[in-house]
């Protein structure tokens, strides 16, 4: 480079044994004085900087720009350069204080891009404001003793000028070093801080645009998420005010009905969505006055914009005025078609199921009848028939209600239906859901109930009636079969499967009274309900 | 009872099993099975014995027609023919049906079948 460098003394051990002469030897040089000064504090072993009082605070500041350990930039490089010429320096850095190094943007003359904290003569400058100068490296006790001061490469000149933040963080500086003590001329102390003040536009300027950028991707993903959440919630919601049929909505409410999107929309131009079947199902101007209309109800839609066929929930609550009137109704819609198809497939698989189910079942009666076409007794065979044939009814009824559970009253109608004919029977009882398990042991109860009222009871003859009722008495259900007008009926002297059946009662529990009045048969059947309801 | 000539039952049906069942049960209720393993060959049938008197047939078969087409076909083609068809498939409606049809879910009830047999073909 052309820049001569100064000699520079190696770190002497006579210093370090001579404290006792410093004052007994005023006559030795400032140099030397100072040197030994230096020697003291070498000492002493502390040669780091202190930290800047809001280092954490500085770092993270540093860290914001995102600046370090980026490559080297010409725009960098070409300040350098020109703070080299302009101040005739060796050496001239671009220099981040980071944490445990300092980094360097852009150098010149030193040929690396980090070094340790530890020998840094920036982090010393970094505490002082503005520009920092040391004539002589070697005279003043922050750098004398820094190895790069007194061992290679001798670095006896320091000048920095302070990168700080608009809010005065410091971050590093703009300086050059060179091997001799010297001083800088107004024009290059200028010239330093107008670089560093430049490093510090082009820094912050960075910073904008990429803050700006992050912020516009910011933007652009939480909108992309709110849309994505309203598409999969596909809830939109409506204030209707009554008195003058007039309704404030969302615009996902808009999109739901495949309506222009709008704030404020006739209720009418909703209602003409609603196809023809379901119309009944929507709001209509008179429900609306009246407040008749359901407040939950679901409708199919022909949508507005594509005419696609869609599910709508809406659910709503009134407001009445003081004077009792209708005011407002507000509420959501709610998008449910896939929950619809959903609920459509898994019916159409239940019954997909249930028909291959009965195949079995009618291959197990052909397996039956086939097998036992040449025994003697032809009833086995019938009531094997009847009792599977009552069975596969049950299986029917639950197919029909989704498979997990039935309505007592169908299952029961379900399995008399083969029996008598439908006027010879009264079924009464609230209607209640009970589990498949339940439904099947029912069935078979009352085949077997009425295969006996055939043979033997009231539905042997023409007048007879069978009254089945049921409640839910505490903890039990109670259920009642009761036979009138029928021929005068006695205890059975053997008990076959269908009594033995009748005796286990509902779901095994065995809980039954039967009596044999002449005026006909009855027995009444108890049963925890818990056990026989749904979700059980 | 007077002895007269057993009036015949067409039976359809297309599992081996069912096909031995249904025709004893034809047979039991007195009447002389005739059977087919599919609707077109049912049609094969109809088409070369005018004496079928009855139709008993499956809905679910493999060909080019199933128990349903047949039945309407029987109806459109021979309208004298009774018809009881016979199914798994529970959503069989009367409406579905052709006119005096009858249907009988699978697992069916022998007594009832046999009973709407002789009803409907003596």
């Amino acid at each position: 480079m052309g820049y001569s460098r100064a000699s520079v003394k190696p770190y002497s051990t006579p210093v370090q044994g001579s404290i006792p002469s410093i004052h007994g030897a005023p006559a030795a040089s400032v140099l030397d004085l100072s040197q030994t000064i230096c020697a003291i504090v070498m000492r002493r072993k502390t040669l780091k900087a202190a930290l800047h009082p809001e280092e954490d605070k500085r770092l993270a500041a540093l860290r914001s720009y995102g600046i370090l350990d980026t490559p080297r930039e010409s725009e960098f490089d070409d300040m350098v350069r020109v703070a080299s010429e302009v101040c005739e320096a060796p050496i001239s850095v671009i220099n981040l204080i980071d944490s445990g190094r300092q980094w360097f943007k852009a150098e010149v003359g030193l040929g690396v891009r980090e070094t340790p904290i530890d020998s840094s003569l920036c982090a010393h400058a970094i505490l002082r404001p503005g520009l920092t100068i040391v004539p002589d490296t070697t005279r003043d006790n922050r750098f004398c003793r820094n190895p790069l001061v007194i061992g290679e490469p001798g670095l006896r000149f320091y000048a920095g000028a302070l990168l700080e933040t608009t809010d005065g963080l410091p971050l590093g500086t703009f300086c050059i070093l060179d091997y001799k003590p010297r001083s800088l001329n107004d024009t290059q102390k200028s010239l330093l801080r107008v670089m560093a003040k430049q490093v510090m536009k082009t820094l912050e300027l960075r910073k904008v645009v990429r803050e700006t950028t992050y912020l516009a991707e910011d933007l652009r993903v939480s909108e992309t998420r709110l849309r994505l959440a309203q598409e999969a919630g596909k809830i939109g919601s409506f204030e209707l005010h009554i008195p003058t049929d007039t309704m404030t909505v969302t615009e996902r409410f808009c999109r739901v009905y495949g309506l222009p999107v709008a704030t404020n929309i006739e209720p009418a131009s909703v209602e003409r969505l609603v196809v023809e079947e379901d119309r009944g199902l929507g709001s209509t101007t008179e429900s609306r006055r009246s407040a008749s209309g359901p407040l939950h109800t679901e409708y199919r839609i022909r949508r507005a914009d594509d005419g696609r066929l869609a599910w709508v929930s809406r659910r709503g609550q009134i407001e009445f005025d003081a004077a009792g009137k209708p005011l407002r109704m507000m509420g959501t819609v709610h998008d449910v078609t896939d929950r619809k198809l959903a609920e459509e497939q898994l019916r159409l698989a239940n019954v997909e199921l249930g028909h291959r189910l009965k195949n079995s079942m009618t291959l197990v009666q052909a397996i039956a009848s086939q097998t036992l076409r040449g025994a003697s007794d032809k009833t086995a065979l019938a009531a094997f028939n009847q009792r599977l044939a009552a069975l596969s009814r049950a299986q029917d009824v639950l197919v029909g209600q989704g498979w997990l559970a039935a309505n007592m009253g169908d299952v029961i109608r379900g399995a008399l239906a083969a029996h008598g004919k439908p006027e010879q029977f009264r079924i009464d009882g609230h209607e209640v859901k009970v589990e498949a398990k339940a439904a099947l042991s029912l069935a078979m109860l009352f085949h077997e109930l009425a295969t006996n009222a055939v043979k033997y009871g009231a539905l042997s003859a023409p007048t007879g009636q069978v009254l089945v009722d049921w409640a839910v008495r505490g903890e039990q259900l109670e259920l009642t079969w009761a036979e009138t007008g029928g021929p005068e009926v006695r205890p059975p002297r053997n008990s076959g499967l269908g009594t033995k059946l009748i005796d286990m009662g509902i779901l095994g529990t065995r809980d039954v009274s039967k009596t044999y009045d002449p005026t006909g048969f009855s027995a009444t059947f108890r049963v925890p309900a818990a056990l026989i309801r749904e979700g059980t | 009872m007077v002895k007269k000539k057993r009036q015949n039952v067409l039976v359809v049906e297309d599992s081996p099993l069912l096909l031995l069942m249904a025709i004893d049960l034809v047979e039991d209720a007195g009447f002389n099975a005739v059977s087919a393993t599919t609707a077109d060959e049912a049609v094969a049938i109809l088409e070369t014995r005018p004496d079928i008197r009855l139709v008993f047939t499956d809905v679910h078969m493999p060909g080019s027609m199933d128990g349903m087409k047949l039945a309407a076909a029987v109806r459109d083609r021979w309208p004298p023919i009774e018809i009881i068809v016979v199914s798994g498939y529970r959503q069989v409606e009367d409406d579905d049906l052709p006119v005096r049809a009858r249907f009988f879910p699978k697992p069916y009830d022998a007594g009832a079948v046999t009973a709407a047999i002789r009803e409907m073909a003596t």
